[in-house]
């Protein structure tokens, strides 16, 4: 509590003042990640280490995993040398070592990214399996040999269509109400934005090495960030406002999920700002906050409310295609049927009612479904 | 807490299709939309061949997939266990209509009528109740629910093969006609129990399958079986 405190009124002064707490070029700049002592943060300890000229010049020039390099006219060779000197001479203290950095120091890019590929791949074997049972529920399996009459590629292009349309356009919400599709594109595309600026980020910078603002990829990745908070805050608006929030089953999941995605912005824009303001205590902690959050938001997204960016596309292009089939009056069952769009339904519900009756693996079914 | 479900005797069910009418005057539905259908199976092939009627409805689910996929939250489950569409909430996408995995869920562009547009009863009665473009199930007839009335379907039927009710009361008259029929041997049972849905919609099975337990129980119990066949 005393070391929130601490940071709530560091970020208010340097924010009212717009003055850092050191005004060396240690102080204003390694500090962020190595520590007001050098003793490391987010970077390893770097005090008192007697590092070769040539090898520290490499370094600061060139950068090492994380840290960016660093040019000549922002940091002048004169000036260098007086880096290399005063880090020598700054006394090693064991104690000063955060303990956020001995947790951290597992937490190299590389590492991370191993992590993070575990992660992603459980999350995506996860919603593959239950997009599975969605669409084998949805009648997927047994609409297909009637897809096969109607045409694949057809059925293909109509599934495709209503894919983008109905799933990445929000055609019905754009047709019904523009404000809501507004706000809800906020997160939609704020989140394919920080998608997209993660895999950029895979190719471009690697190292993850902390990019200027003005850099194409830092401002997606920024400007990604505030739409989906946005978004979320006005979600969580509607949260106390909208009497439809409850539908009485999801409402637990969906919590979970807003809030989630709530923490995970919220503690990646506050550890860029105490990164560059140079709080260097807070960092690590709170990159690995947003690490955690990010971790639980995807590890959790095939149950909780985010599941529907992928399942209601999938559900809207199934019901598109099996009306398609309906419309096209290539089976009688479909076109006789009371309610067109669901014989391959049915069929399935009158199989399994047999079953359960004792006429079980009965091959000569007709359905007739006026008397 | 209540729980209304639904509970239909397969083999009191004769195929007449009453319910779907009641269904259709209940609720007012334009044409190609039924909320309560019934199949008419016709299994085997000539001499063998049986006839099986199966009335299905929207078995308002525990865990309902119509309600989960909904991106609008327009589908909600009452405390009762009726689960609704808000016609007003429905912004007509259509993920429910494929997330049913029993076809309960209906939503048409166009809406066609079966009398004339001057016609009071088309006019004033039924189209100011139903929103176009917005998906519709059944409702349980929750209009009726909540004046203690049985649903238009349950009353409609003439063999009373429909039983309708409140399973957490072990007084209502499906609890007692389950255990009733659980004594003769005859479980009720759910239609795609592996979709995990829970559905409230019970049915209990034919006459044959009560015979063959009769007779199968009066085996184990060393009487005579009696031939239904040559009585």
């Amino acid at each position: 509590m005393q070391r929130l405190s601490k940071l709530g009124v560091a970020l208010l002064f340097v924010l009212a003042f717009g003055i850092s707490h050191a005004d060396t070029y240690i102080g204003t700049n390694c500090a962020g990640c190595h520590g007001q002592t050098g003793m490391g943060g987010l970077g390893p300890p770097v005090a008192s280490k007697k590092y070769d000229l040539e090898y520290f010049r490499d370094i600061i020039r060139q950068g090492k995993g994380m840290m960016p390099g660093t040019s000549e006219s922002e940091l002048s060779e004169e000036d260098l040398v007086k880096v290399h000197e005063e880090l020598a001479a700054m006394p090693w203290n064991e104690d000063e070592i955060p303990i956020a950095f001995k947790v951290g120091q597992f937490l190299s890019t590389k590492n991370t990214g191993r992590i993070f590929l575990v992660v992603f791949g459980i999350a995506t074997l996860c919603s593959a399996f239950v997009l599975y049972r969605w669409l084998k529920f949805a009648g997927f399996g047994v609409l297909f040999p009637y897809m096969v009459r109607f045409g694949l590629i057809k059925s293909a292009w109509i599934g495709l269509k209503s894919l983008i349309v109905d799933g990445f356009l929000v055609g019905s919400l754009w047709k019904s109400n523009k404000h809501r599709w507004f706000m809800h594109g906020l997160m939609l595309y704020g989140m394919c934005g920080l998608m997209l600026g993660d895999i950029l980020m895979h190719f471009f910078n690697p190292t993850r090495a902390d990019l200027p603002l003005a850099h194409p990829i830092k401002s997606l990745l920024v400007l990604s960030g505030i739409a989906v908070f946005a978004g979320v805050g006005y979600v969580m608006y509607r949260y106390k406002t909208d009497r439809y929030i409850d539908n009485g089953l999801t409402l637990g999941k969906d919590f979970l999920f807003l809030n989630l995605l709530f923490h995970t912005v919220l503690s990646g824009f506050l550890s860029m700002l105490v990164n560059r303001l140079g709080i260097s205590d807070y960092v690590m902690p709170i990159y690995i906050y947003h690490l955690a959050s990010v971790a639980l938001l995807v590890l959790t997204a095939p149950f909780t409310r985010f599941s529907h960016a992928f399942i209601v596309p999938a559900m809207v292009a199934t019901t598109r295609i099996a009306d398609a089939i309906a419309k096209s009056g290539v089976d009688i069952g479909f076109t006789r049927e009371p309610s067109p769009g669901r014989h391959h339904k049915t069929e399935r519900m009158a199989k399994d009612a047999l079953a359960k009756i004792g006429l079980k693996n009965v091959q000569d079914i007709r359905i007739r479904y006026y008397p | 807490m209540a729980r209304m479900a639904m509970l239909i005797d397969l083999t009191r069910c004769i195929g007449c299709d009453a319910c779907t009418v009641a269904c259709k005057q209940e609720n007012g539905t334009p044409v190609d939309v039924f909320f309560a259908r019934v199949f008419n199976i016709e299994v085997g092939a000539f001499p063998n061949v049986k006839r099986v009627y199966l009335p299905v409805l929207c078995y308002h689910c525990d865990d309902a997939p119509c309600l989960k996929s909904c991106p609008n939250k327009a589908i909600v489950r009452r405390k009762d266990g009726i689960v609704l569409i808000d016609q007003d909430r429905c912004r007509g996408t259509g993920a429910c209509v494929s997330a049913c995995p029993y076809g309960n869920i209906v939503l048409h562009d166009v809406d066609k009528w079966y009398l004339n547009d001057d016609e009071p009863y088309e006019s004033r009665f039924v189209k100011p109740r139903l929103k176009p473009q917005v998906a519709r199930k059944c409702t349980y007839c929750a209009h009726r629910v909540d004046e203690g009335l049985d649903p238009a379907c349950v009353v409609a039927c003439p063999t009373t093969a429909r039983i309708f009710g409140d399973l957490d009361d072990p007084g209502s008259p499906i609890s007692t006609y389950i255990v009733q029929e659980c004594e003769r041997g005859r479980e009720p049972f759910h239609l795609l129990e592996e979709a995990g849905t829970k559905p409230a919609g019970l049915y209990v099975g034919t006459m044959s399958e009560q015979e063959s337990f009769s007779s199968q129980h009066q085996r184990e119990q060393g009487g005579e079986r009696v031939d239904a066949t040559a009585v």
